[in-house]
């Protein structure tokens, strides 16, 4: 009985330990608070689960998924079709801001589905910003036009803002030429499976990669940052897979509990 | 408001002439789900006629023992058992709970939950009971906002699913 008395206060003592050796990892909220996971209390991309993981001290930043509407607007949505997760059917690229405006999420708290310019810009400022630019239109099996998501990043008001650090992520590799060449920074996005080191020879204006936890490991990681590329790591939810990710040291976390990240950083 | 809370505490448990039957104590150990992690701890509870009002602590036991950041809950509340028999006893139960974490160590930034929570619990066996406790209900999440120097408040719903044992003391 003593023992398991002694066992107990040990392990409550232990949990005032302190961790310093990640502090050089940014933590990034995925879609927001993350995407589909019990506690992030809103769906993923929509304007309140942004906003709250923006207000958590020592979250750095949000990725986001964009999406081109018909008339060419920059709508943020994770899925392929609306028919699963929102009151629309149908690909975002066929429908008109108009006809999206309208649309809510599936959810308790019925969120609307947002505009990039609907997101305020004052709190991104000193922020990072990922947009997962969504390269193809499902319904139609086409590719959408990566013109006009360079005009329409470089003309919105968070485009324009010196103060937000913002990351065109692209999972398509005939775009990162384009978007470079435009003067917009890229992350390259991929499952990891066929990655190598020569993407930054092929793409010199490449300025890092976001890769599946399980797909990286340290050493690549850190030869990856000794071209001076940045690694973004994603996927990972337990406390176990954020610890694993931690010790790897990549720039930064694309989380889908903030909450779990940072209290394994600090 | 709070020392009405702590008043209101010390008298269901420490004033022996408001509650002139015969009382029946317990302590109780439970371990349980919630939105934001497995809780583990106890419970001192007291029987009043049909109510048992009860105090207890706990702790988050993903975050305390395998994430190192001490996560405790204290709680307090009544059950109403409506049938309460020499083996089992059934009905509903309402507590509330208070819940802090420190989420960034690097400038102590504290989320604080305040559960409100209602449900049922069954309890069988002798001396020592097992049982169950299925609630739900609603909470706020209050943090330092690190825009404002204002604290946010995020609502929406909560529930616990528990199962424990009771030692009739």
């Amino acid at each position: 009985m003593r023992f398991k008395l002694g066992w107990f206060v040990l392990l409550l003592l232990t949990a005032c330990g302190d961790k310093k050796e990640f502090e050089a990892v940014a933590v990034y909220g995925h879609a927001g608070m993350g995407l589909r996971i019990e506690n992030s209390v809103y769906h993923a991309n929509s304007k309140e689960s942004i906003e709250l993981a923006l207000s958590i001290s020592g979250c750095e930043g949000v990725e986001v998924d964009v999406q081109l509407s018909a008339d060419g607007e920059l709508w943020l949505y994770h899925d392929k079709t609306l028919n699963d997760e929102s009151t629309g059917t149908g690909c975002i690229n066929d429908q008109s801001s108009a006809s999206l405006a309208g649309l809510k999420y599936k959810t308790l708290r019925k969120e609307s589905l947002i505009r990039l310019s609907d997101l305020n810009p004052d709190l991104l400022k000193g922020k990072t910003l990922f947009l997962d630019l969504r390269h193809q239109n499902a319904c139609q099996n086409l590719f959408v036009s990566p013109q006009t998501f360079i005009e329409q990043i470089q003309s919105s008001e968070i485009g324009q803002s010196s103060a937000i650090q913002i990351y065109c992520v692209l999972a398509n590799p005939n775009w990162i030429q384009l978007f470079t060449a435009a003067g917009l920074q890229v992350i390259y996005s991929t499952d990891g499976t066929k990655f190598t080191t020569q993407v930054f020879s092929t793409y010199p204006g490449l300025d890092g990669v976001m890769v599946k936890n399980a797909a990286i490991d340290a050493d690549h990681i850190k030869a990856i940052r000794q071209l001076n590329k940045k690694v973004f790591i994603f996927e990972m939810r337990s406390p176990k897979g954020i610890r694993t990710a931690l010790r790897k040291k990549p720039d930064g976390l694309i989380t889908d509990d903030i909450r779990t990240t940072l209290i394994e950083k600090y | 408001m709070r020392s009405l809370l702590f008043l209101l505490v010390m008298l269901l448990y420490c004033n022996p002439i408001l509650y002139s039957q015969a009382a029946k104590h317990s302590l109780n150990y439970s371990f349980g789900i919630t939105r934001f992690d497995f809780f583990t701890g106890l419970e001192y509870q007291r029987n009043i006629g049909r109510f048992d009002p009860f105090v207890g602590f706990e702790v988050g036991v993903n975050r305390t023992f395998f994430q190192q950041r001490f996560f405790p809950k204290f709680k307090f509340g009544t059950h109403y058992f409506i049938v309460r028999s020499e083996r089992m006893l059934l009905g509903p139960t309402l507590n509330y709970g208070y819940s802090l974490l420190n989420v960034n160590k690097s400038n102590a930034s504290f989320h604080r939950w305040h559960d409100v929570l209602g449900g049922i619990r069954f309890l069988y066996g002798g001396k020592f009971k097992i049982g169950v406790t299925l609630s739900g209900g609603w909470t706020a999440e209050r943090f330092p906002s690190q825009f404002t120097n204002s604290t946010e408040t995020v609502h929406m719903s909560a529930y616990n699913g528990a199962i424990l044992v009771s030692y009739a003391l």
